[in-house]
């Protein structure tokens, strides 16, 4: 990942540090030239009182760095102490450098009119010394300024994209799915149009949202009123034409039917993960089994199937409706696929930070063989064929559903009772992916 | 019996109207709340079959009014939501039972029998499933026409069961009802009360459905 705060700090205190050296560069260069200059005049000032001293030992010399020689006709005449007895240099008149005792001389040479040969010199390294102490002098506050302008960049960048910062902070912990507009104290002119079009995003998707769960109430409304006519009209029809009761059935099962998938579709659009994770609530899954049987218990005792509910008090993250949707498919399954006066055992455990629904019946069950794609039948995807051209499909799609939003599992087993023992373990709290 | 049915779609009234009146109730239909409201006034309904979803005015609203107005006024609600807090917010308002669309007939009849028997009438006091039958009313109890006596207690239990015959009432429901009554509740108070009421019943007359309730079948009574 790339940091715009470490780009932009980055990219700023190297280029500083690249001006500040180069500028430092250039003062010493500036610096030597000038200083250069400086000396020079000094050893051509020193050649002529060398030249007006008449061979005599010159003492006041300025610098005991500085050196002379006299020379006449190959003879050397006077000298400073401590010289080699050979000529300084044998070049022509004027400014050169030369090696000699080891170091490096800046030396000037002047043949005077009655041949008398002048020569001074100093060694360079005395001229460099004097243009570092210059140098250090003028680059000296930019060195230190190197780091407080660091700082002062790292925190003046850190200062221009706190609101991002705390944009991206606001985005991060968010509740669930939630689609309200974001707000920040202060937004700079730049992150203007990015707050307005995240929250009209925010807006259109809310209302897209609210749409969605909209059309699922009314479509509810508007299916579920005629089939409950239908429902009627039928039950009337059955009692006053008892001759066509065999027929009659058939179509008041038909309605049934149809009712049944309307339900599951509509079950399916209201556990969708939006609607699942802005409902969250702590919910007893216990209580809620109690409820499941309470209400499918006439169909139940229709089929003169017993059932019984095992274990205790079981809290967990969900929505009682989902949790209800859960049970209420499993246990109707276990009662639709067991024959008459079958035994059906729920049990509602915890273990291992889950809680565990088991569905036992004493049903035919499923071959081991066909259990593997009974449980893809759960995880299937919701475009399969078969999804549309059958009801009985649609609720182990909710069944999968459920269990994939809670980061739950599901496994098929064999039941004490004889028959299909169907295991849904949910964690206690469910994340968000 | 009279019937006051508040439902704005007109062949589902149709439908429920003729079925009712099929069953020997008078059924006077409305379709909006204020009519409903209006017809209330006129003093002559016994049980409101009440649909949330209005035209004019929410159904809750209507039935916070009715509420208002007449106290003790039977409601059921129909509705095509059924979020369960729908259900819960319905019987928060005063409703007195609750039929998701689309219900079956003999579902909402049976729903019809206990409200009725709750306005006391002597020929809707007597409830009977198979051998056993008891008024209501009087709470006398007989047994393949034998009278039996039982303490009040266990006779309102009983009542409350063979009032919800195939239905299973939850025993914290049944504890909270002895509570109403103003009994002692300990952990085994209800087991200990149909403990008593299964020795003078028919064998198997009263079922437990562990670990959730108590119910009293019809289908096989």
């Amino acid at each position: 990942m790339h940091s715009i705060r470490r780009t932009i700090t980055l990219v700023l205190i190297s280029s500083l540090i690249l001006v500040i050296f180069s500028a430092a560069i250039h003062g010493y260069r500036a610096a030597l030239s000038m200083s250069s200059r400086f000396m020079d005049q000094e050893l051509t000032t020193l050649l002529y009182s060398v030249a007006l001293s008449n061979g005599q030992q010159v003492e006041d010399l300025g610098s005991s760095e500085l050196v002379y020689q006299i020379w006449r006709d190959d003879k050397l005449i006077t000298d400073s102490p401590n010289q080699p007895d050979k000529p300084l240099t044998l070049g022509a008149d004027g400014f050169s450098e030369q090696n000699f005792d080891g170091r490096r001389w800046r030396v000037y040479k002047q043949t005077l009119t009655d041949g008398t040969t002048v020569i001074v010199g100093q060694p360079l390294q005395s001229r460099v010394g004097l243009t570092d102490a210059l140098t250090v002098s003028v680059i000296m506050p930019f060195i230190y300024a190197v780091p407080i302008l660091a700082l002062i960049v790292f925190v003046s960048v850190s200062l221009g994209l706190k609101p991002l910062k705390l944009l991206s902070s606001k985005l991060s912990h968010r509740q669930g799915k939630d689609l309200s507009p974001v707000s920040l104290p202060q937004v700079p002119t730049e992150m203007q149009p990015v707050m307005d079009t995240l929250n009209t995003m925010f807006l259109r998707l809310n209302e897209a949202f609210e749409r969605e769960q909209q059309f699922a109430s009314n479509a509810a409304h508007e299916l579920r009123t005629p089939l409950s006519v239908m429902k009627i009209n039928l039950h009337n029809l059955a009692k006053e034409r008892q001759d066509e009761a065999g027929k009659l059935q058939a179509i008041q099962q038909d309605t049934d039917r149809m009712i049944h998938v309307v339900n599951q579709i509509l079950l399916l659009s209201r556990t969708s993960p939006e609607m699942f994770h802005t409902q969250l609530s702590q919910v007893d899954a216990f209580v809620v089994a109690q409820n499941v049987i309470a209400d499918l218990y006439s169909k139940i005792e229709s089929k003169r199937q017993e059932i019984s509910l095992e274990g205790d008090s079981a809290l967990l993250m969900s929505t009682e409706f989902t949790l209800y949707t859960l049970l209420q498919n499993l246990i109707a399954n276990a009662s639709a696929y067991s024959p008459e006066g079958a035994a059906i055992q729920v049990t509602v455990l915890v273990k291992d930070q889950q809680v565990c629904l088991i569905v036992e019946d004493s049903g035919p069950g499923i071959a081991l063989h066909e259990r593997s794609q009974v449980l893809k039948r759960f995880y299937r995807d919701q475009k399969d064929e078969k999804y549309k051209s059958t009801g009985s499909g649609l609720g182990l799609a909710i069944v999968g559903q459920i269990v994939t939003l809670h980061h739950g599992s599901i496994a098929l087993g064999d039941a004490s009772l004889g028959g299909l023992s169907v295991t849904v373990s949910l964690p206690f709290e469910v994340t968000e992916s | 019996m009279r019937i006051l049915l508040v439902e704005d779609d007109e062949p589902l009234s149709t439908a429920l109207s003729s079925s009712l009146r099929g069953a020997n109730y008078v059924v006077d239909c409305v379709y909006r709340g204020k009519e409903a409201l209006a017809m209330l006034a006129a003093d002559q309904t016994d049980i409101v079959i009440l649909d949330l979803g209005l035209p004019d005015m929410d159904g809750l609203e209507v039935l916070r009014q009715i509420r208002q107005k007449v106290k003790d006024m039977p409601v059921i609600i129909l509705t095509a939501r059924d979020k369960v807090t729908d259900k819960i917010l319905g019987l928060d308002a005063g409703a007195d039972d609750y039929l998701p669309k689309p219900f079956d007939m003999d579902e909402l009849f049976a729903r019809l029998r206990v409200l009725e028997r709750r306005l006391g009438t002597a020929s809707t006091a007597m409830v009977k499933i198979g051998e056993v039958a008891l008024n209501t009313q009087t709470l006398e109890l007989t047994v393949a026409g034998e009278a039996v006596s039982l303490p009040r207690r266990e006779l309102m239990l009983l009542k409350v069961l063979m009032e919800n015959g195939g239905r299973i009432q939850p025993k914290q429901k049944l504890e909270s009802r002895l509570y109403e009554w103003g009994d002692e509740v300990s952990s085994n108070t209800i087991e200990v009360h149909i403990h008593h009421l299964r020795k003078k019943l028919p064998e198997n007359f009263i079922k437990t459905i562990r670990g959730v309730g108590y119910s009293i079948p019809v289908s096989g009574a």
